[in-house]
């Protein structure tokens, strides 16, 4: 649901096409992000952050129901239509996305009921404790300097890398997560998210 | 390969990646050009507490006498007094900023008389400009050191960090630089980060 996962995702999507990659893609859940932020949300905000829960247990039933591959053809489908087609109505998007992925009904229903929230904590905590509570979503766990992961928060981009220039910045990615003790590199977000 | 590397010399995490930009260039082919920023300016309005305030108004003082040096002395002079008056604040933990300054001039063969220049708000304005061709390229909203280099079309492309701690040294360092060229050089990129584990460790 994130604007910005979804830019990242896309750029990994990218890499797989022209690096030796392959990527596990895992959920994780705005809602939970915020639940302990000190102020708490703006009221139109707080409603829309509910509707992240229906998307993150859909993935998580697809996936009980149908493997790691329906998950992500559910995922891909549902960020597809809510951040290029712009579609807000989320209950509609899973409903249509769940249709087009050939997945049963039961997927949109399992997404109105708390059957898979367990499920839901347990694969946004496994990316929290890679990558940190202060940061954001999408995490990237990848193999560190010692091989076992490490979590970064990111890359963050504003637009799609494509081609060779998504090839060098998944390069880079690996060698800042390599580097003991590497936090932050950061600028100012000036330029607004382009999905497509 | 240029590289504008601005920092604030009161600033752990920035002595952290000055350090590794020196021990890059043991191993890359990196001209560096250091230029000041300020904690100062970084922090306007921030009144949180007394205690920062008062490190904020503090943290003026050698960035002051640093773009005096350089007024006086050129760009070369950057490097060597910042590492002089880093020294001393990171490795000796010395809090005291007039003794910092002065030991920091005397090492550098930089006449005393320079130390009175940390109260002398004349150089804000340039010190001000210095900091602003910074957050001209990284944006507002981050801190100290931004460091700059050219993208692949030759235009400036700047960021707040790498942010690391230990230094990185030897060909861990190389591959840090290699890995922030890469990524910096991808229009569209502004973020990678992970919770800070840990405090800065300066030597």
């Amino acid at each position: 649901m994130s604007p910005w996962a979804w830019t990242t995702a896309r750029w990994l999507e990218e890499v797989q096409t022209i690096r030796n990659i392959k990527v596990n893609w895992r959920v994780m859940c705005l809602a939970i992000l915020h639940e302990n932020d000190e102020t708490p949300p703006p009221a139109q905000f707080q409603e829309w952050l509910k509707g992240t829960w229906l998307v993150a247990r859909a993935v998580e039933a697809a996936r009980a129901d149908s493997g790691d591959e329906a998950a992500r053809a559910l995922l891909f489908a549902i960020g597809r239509m809510s951040n290029v087609d712009r579609n807000r109505d989320l209950p509609a998007v899973i409903e249509a996305a769940v249709s087009e992925c050939g997945l049963p009904a039961s997927i949109t229903d399992a997404a109105t009921t708390t059957e898979f929230d367990a499920v839901v904590r347990a694969s946004h905590d496994a990316a929290v404790a890679l990558g940190g509570k202060d940061v954001g979503t999408p995490i990237l766990g990848i193999p560190g300097p010692d091989g076992t992961a490490v979590g970064l928060f990111g890359p963050v981009v504003s637009q799609t890398p494509r081609g060779d220039a998504a090839g060098r910045l998944w390069d880079g990615v690996v060698l800042i997560a390599q580097t003991p003790g590497f936090y932050e590199l950061k600028k100012e977000r000036t330029e607004k998210v382009w999905c497509d | 390969m240029k590289v504008t590397f601005w920092f604030d010399p009161m600033c752990p995490w920035a002595w952290i990646t000055s350090r590794w930009v020196l021990e890059v260039q043991k191993v890359r082919d990196v001209d560096v050009n250091w230029q000041v920023m300020s904690l100062g300016v970084l922090n306007e309005g921030n009144d949180s507490s007394p205690k920062f305030a008062d490190m904020i108004k503090r943290a003026w003082r050698p960035v002051r006498v640093l773009h005096a040096a350089q007024q006086l002395k050129g760009d070369e002079i950057l490097l060597p007094l910042y590492t002089a008056m880093g020294n001393r604040f990171h490795l000796e933990k010395q809090k005291d900023v007039d003794v910092v300054i002065a030991e920091a001039l005397a090492e550098v063969g930089l006449d005393a008389s320079l130390a009175q220049a940390a109260d002398n708000t004349d150089f804000d304005d340039s010190v001000r400009a210095s900091h602003a061709a910074a957050i001209a390229l990284s944006g507002s909203g981050v801190g100290t050191p931004v460091i700059a280099i050219d993208d692949l079309e030759g235009n400036p492309v700047g960021f707040f960090g790498p942010i690391v701690t230990p230094i990185p040294r030897g060909e861990v360092a190389g591959r840090l630089w290699d890995g922030f060229v890469l990524v910096a050089q991808v229009p569209g990129v502004v973020e990678i980060k992970r919770t800070r584990l840990s405090g800065p460790e300066v030597n």
